[in-house]
């Protein structure tokens, strides 16, 4: 049964154009249109865990702040736990939990658990049910030692930990997520990316998260939602899709000793600089552990650097493949 | 109604509680404060003893005047200065977001946010010169007075807190809207310290129907302190209270209007 349900939704922003001439900047101001989300229409299921994925200015945010009823869509309709989100933005509110990456709701200068104390209050959350609750998520987002310490002391991935038990302490059937793991660590990365499989799976809350982090989908994603340019590029579970996480991923070597060639199969380019070796591959070709073996036995190596593909690279790939 | 006192109380007690963290800068912030407004009386007394009396009032009198204004501003401080008058901060960052996600209102959880406990120096200070003005006054407060002083010093509050509410709201439509706030409410609001008989006829219109600032100390001063010389005055001073209604009851249009335009309803 889909509880989130977009149909032909469209948001435009108007941005005054700035003029040097004040007067006319005051009475008579031109505007620019800027068309974030454009025709956007799917449909969500109770249980899923979807990931939007997209490069920034995409329209993820403003696809989620219409769901949560901060934005208002300007044409397009939206059902969300079959109501109209800004119609009905208390009621929503209770039944659903939002995480901005960028925006903690954390009181600075009071611990996480002064906060979670005034949600208790505003959300009119049961006795029982938030000390389970607290219980709960203080357990597995591990924050139980930090939960009396000032926001203000904490690191960003303890302080997005509270923030997502915040989001939770209501029960919430939906928990969006914007960018719930941007800067931070790879450790705290996969606690977060763990903890939002298990909710999901255990307490059967509809996850929807956005990020530029292709790990974040691959791993615990069941459908994958793109968007570039205001508009959905492909909309599919995360299976048919997964074999095609195709970007050029780059490795950077620097040897100890002068080569002058190199050969390796599978890789798509190789460029060779003194001691500076820059090879192009992508990676379900070849593994870097196989490039470096290749290498290791020509010289030494000093230093290894290894990008991995760009999120725009992946997009142009999948695009492609909607293509055809 | 219920709701909200308890929902502040308890978010004042933890805002206190994050206070204490730093005990010694909260004192120093309040003695600072009690301070700056011990001058500020300070000044304004030596001001007044030096003409005497201005337009007829003496010190007492004026301290009346100039107290009004100053305690239902402190008090309308300390409920929505820091989150209301700039508002545009919240909204220009988007940081407004935070307050839409939540299942209460967003003006009620703009006064909850941050309590202005900077203002409680002010009120202390601005109290005692009141009492202490009242108590020299020859024409004694009644039974009457009282009940009408509270009420415009209810009205008052309303006034100033609609005014920060408005200058906020602002925000939702300009850049700068404090700038406009600081000329508006701040300077002009200032003139009401003196008796605003003292100033031409045309300003005196502006003060009482274009921004109604003398309806928050001059016009109940004029009746508490039996000044009224007129059936004009008497029913402006009357109707006092009843203005700071109508100007929050105008704020609240203005703030939701502005939200609205934040969401983009009808963009
Ligand atoms: N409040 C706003 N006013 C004007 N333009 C906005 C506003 N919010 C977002 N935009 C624009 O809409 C586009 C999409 O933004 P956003 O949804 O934040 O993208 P994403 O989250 O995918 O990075 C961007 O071009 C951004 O500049
Ligand atoms: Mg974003």
């Amino acid at each position: 049964m889909s509880i989130i349900k977009l149909d032909h939704v469209n948001r435009k922003f108007k941005i005054a154009v700035n003029d040097k001439n004040f007067v006319r900047y005051v009475l008579n101001r031109k505007y620019q249109t800027k068309e974030a989300v454009k025709d956007v229409s799917f449909s969500i299921d109770e249980g899923e865990l979807v990931g939007f994925i997209g490069p920034n200015g995409a329209g993820k945010s403003t696809t989620i702040k219409m769901m949560c009823g901060i934005l208002v869509p300007s044409s397009g309709d939206i059902t969300v736990l079959g109501r109209t989100p800004y119609k009905n933005r208390k009621k929503n509110s209770k039944e659903i939990g939002v995480v901005f990456g960028q925006k903690s709701q954390l009181w600075w200068d009071l611990p996480p658990i002064d906060t979670f104390s005034l949600f208790k209050k505003i959300y009119k959350i049961d006795d029982a049910v938030y000390e389970r609750n607290l219980n709960y998520y203080g357990e597995l987002l591990e924050i139980n030692e930090f939960m009396n310490q000032p926001v203000r002391q904490l690191s960003l991935g303890q302080r997005m930990r509270a923030d997502l038990c915040a989001a939770l302490l209501h029960d919430p059937k939906i928990l969006f997520l914007d960018e719930p793991t941007i800067g931070l660590d790879v450790l705290v990365k996969k606690q977060i990316r763990d903890m939002i499989k298990e909710i999901n799976c255990k307490r059967k809350i509809t996850v929807v998260l956005t990020t530029h982090d292709m790990k974040d989908i691959e791993e615990i994603c069941s459908r994958i939602i793109m968007i570039n340019n205001g508009q959905v590029m492909l909309d599919k579970p995360l299976e048919e899709v997964k074999s095609s996480f195709s970007g050029d991923s780059e490795i950077r070597l620097i040897t100890q000793q002068k080569i002058d060639s190199l050969k390796i199969d599978r890789v798509k380019d190789i460029q060779i600089n003194n001691c500076e070796i820059k090879i192009l591959f992508v990676a379900k070709d070849i593994s870097a552990a196989e490039i470096i073996t290749s290498v290791v036995q020509k010289a030494e190596i000093i230093n290894i650097e290894i990008k991995e593909p760009e999120i725009d690279d992946i997009i142009r790939n999948l695009y492609s493949i909607k293509g055809n | 109604m219920k709701d909200f006192f308890s929902t502040y109380w308890l978010y004042i007690r933890v805002f206190f509680r994050g206070r204490v963290e730093y005990r010694l800068s909260f004192i120093l912030g309040l003695l600072s404060n009690f301070y700056c407004y011990f001058i500020t009386f300070a000044t304004y007394w030596v001001l007044i003893s030096g003409i005497g009396n201005v337009a007829g009032w003496n010190f007492s009198e004026l301290s009346v005047l100039y107290g009004l204004s100053l305690l239902t501003y402190a008090i309308a401080g300390t409920l929505i200065w820091y989150t209301g008058y700039h508002m545009g901060d919240l909204v220009q960052s988007g940081k407004l977001d935070v307050f839409l996600m939540r299942p209460i209102g967003v003006l009620r959880q703009l006064i909850f946010q941050r309590f202005g406990d900077t203002f409680i120096g002010q009120i202390i200070v601005t109290i005692v010169f009141l009492v202490t003005a009242f108590s020299k006054l020859s024409n004694h407060l009644n039974g009457c007075k009282i009940i009408y002083l509270i009420l415009s010093i209810i009205g008052g509050v309303l006034i100033q807190v609609a005014s920060m509410i408005i200058v906020g709201s602002l925000s939702f439509f300009i850049v700068k809207s404090t700038e406009i706030g600081d000329i508006f409410y701040y300077d002009m609001r200032d003139m009401t310290q003196y008796p605003i008989e003292i100033f031409p006829k045309v300003i005196q219109y502006i003060l009482t129907f274009v921004c109604p600032w003398a309806f928050i100390n001059y016009y109940p001063s004029l009746l508490l302190l039996d000044k009224v010389s007129s059936r004009y005055e008497f029913i402006l001073g009357i109707i006092a209270p009843l203005i700071g209604v109508i100007m929050l009851l105008l704020s609240l249009l203005i703030f939701n209007y502005g939200l609205k335009k934040y969401s983009g309803v009808g963009n």
